[in-house]
């Protein structure tokens, strides 16, 4: 399991994390020091250098955005990682569609009136150290009630499984709070 | 009981009609002064719950109508008079108006109101009548209008800084899109807020 944290690659703690996760309501799993620290350097020093596209469609969300960068684009394609969440969930996944955001002071994004019907593991891997949680910047899942609430942390790997209705929105992260962006990658795994 | 200034410019209608990004009027001095102090009061003293969600964070109170606080019954029982239904139809050429309805809100350091359009079934006419103390630039708290490219609200073209005794009035319509700015200080943002239905 190239670049994962060996605490998570052993026979027994993937059994435990599968288990954990199809137990969970929603479907769900949270990984704290997912990558080893040398290549959480790598990717944190790529993250840095990223210039963010701004995406400001306001009724709907407000953040930057970017393609991911080559270090995450080669790790996200890797047999091994593909392994590695197939491990998780249970069965052989196809591909992994991620992009990087930038959730600045002043960024949000919005839940819909007409939701299409899901079925598939959205996922996040957050890269923010030390969010303040009175920022708001929190990814709530919601099924007519809040039903997970994810916040930004650092090296952290968040997977729900978003059936039926469930949508998520990112709260409004408030300038008056934030001193820094979250930063995470989110994507779907098919 | 007299409550407005009658100090409306001729020309409002006017005003409205061509406001860009789509009609409104901000109308300052709008109530008397001892009254609008008098609401002010009453609304600080009434009972405010925390409300949040993806779209808000903001404190609300109860619907005014069938408040047990005398002064904003009065006042609401004015604002949803036939004189300032008449009125409003007079500066929005909306009508008929039939009714109105009135909430409080109050919103402190941090909270928001995220860009919405604010069509719902009935809605004709959308009022913010502010009763907080002026605020300035970087206090946050303006009321901002949107224009639309391609369907969406891509830009602020319009800020209206809360300040005392001022009344703003916009058409409910698909492109009505504005927000409410973070309030960025320690001043409190305090409204009477709702719509003219027909």
């Amino acid at each position: 399991m190239d670049n994962i944290s060996p605490q998570y690659t052993t026979t027994k703690i993937m059994q435990q994390m599968r288990e954990s996760f199809v137990a969970g309501d929603p479907k769900s799993l949270q990984l704290t020091n997912v990558l080893v620290q040398p290549f959480l350097r790598v990717v944190l020093q790529d993250l840095s250098k990223i210039r963010w596209q701004p995406v400001h469609v306001f009724d709907r969300h407000v953040f930057g955005k970017a393609a991911l960068p080559p270090v995450l684009k080669e790790w996200f394609a890797a047999a091994a990682t593909k392994k590695f969440f197939s491990e998780i969930m249970g069965r052989q996944i196809k591909r992994i569609d991620a992009e990087v955001y930038c959730f600045h002071p002043g960024a949000y994004t919005l839940m819909q009136d007409e939701v299409p019907i899901k079925k598939g593991v959205t996922f996040e891997l957050d890269f923010t150290p030390g969010w303040d949680v009175a920022a708001g910047g929190f990814t709530s899942f919601v099924d007519g009630e809040e039903k997970l609430r994810v916040l930004p942390g650092m090296n952290q790997l968040t997977l729900v499984q978003e059936e039926g209705f469930m949508q998520h929105f990112v709260k409004y992260v408030k300038q008056s709070v934030a001193k820094n962006p979250r930063v995470v990658v989110c994507g779907l795994i098919n | 009981m007299k409550w407005l200034q009658d100090n409306l410019s001729k020309d409002a209608a006017q005003q409205y009609k061509v406001a860009k990004p789509f009609p409104h009027i901000v109308v300052k001095d709008f109530f008397l002064p001892e009254r609008a102090i008098n609401v002010r009061d009453a609304l600080m003293r009434d009972s405010f719950t925390r409300k949040d969600t993806d779209l808000f964070s903001f404190a609300q109170s109860r619907d005014i109508d069938g408040t047990t606080n005398k002064v904003l019954q009065t006042f609401y029982d004015f604002f949803s008079s036939t004189e300032m239904l008449r009125l409003v139809e007079s500066i929005t050429s909306v009508k008929p108006l039939k009714s109105s309805d009135m909430s409080g809100f109050l919103y402190e350091q941090g909270d928001y109101l995220l860009c919405h359009d604010d069509q719902l079934e009935g809605r004709k006419v959308a009022y913010i009548y502010n009763l907080s103390d002026n605020f300035v630039g970087t206090d946050g708290g303006a009321l901002r209008l949107f224009s639309l490219q391609q369907g969406h609200p891509m830009k602020v073209v319009k800020s209206v800084l809360p300040s005392f005794n001022t009344l703003t009035l916009f058409t409910v319509r698909p492109d009505s899109f504005h927000d409410v700015q973070e309030v960025l200080s320690k001043k409190q943002r305090w409204s009477l807020t709702g719509w003219f239905y027909g």
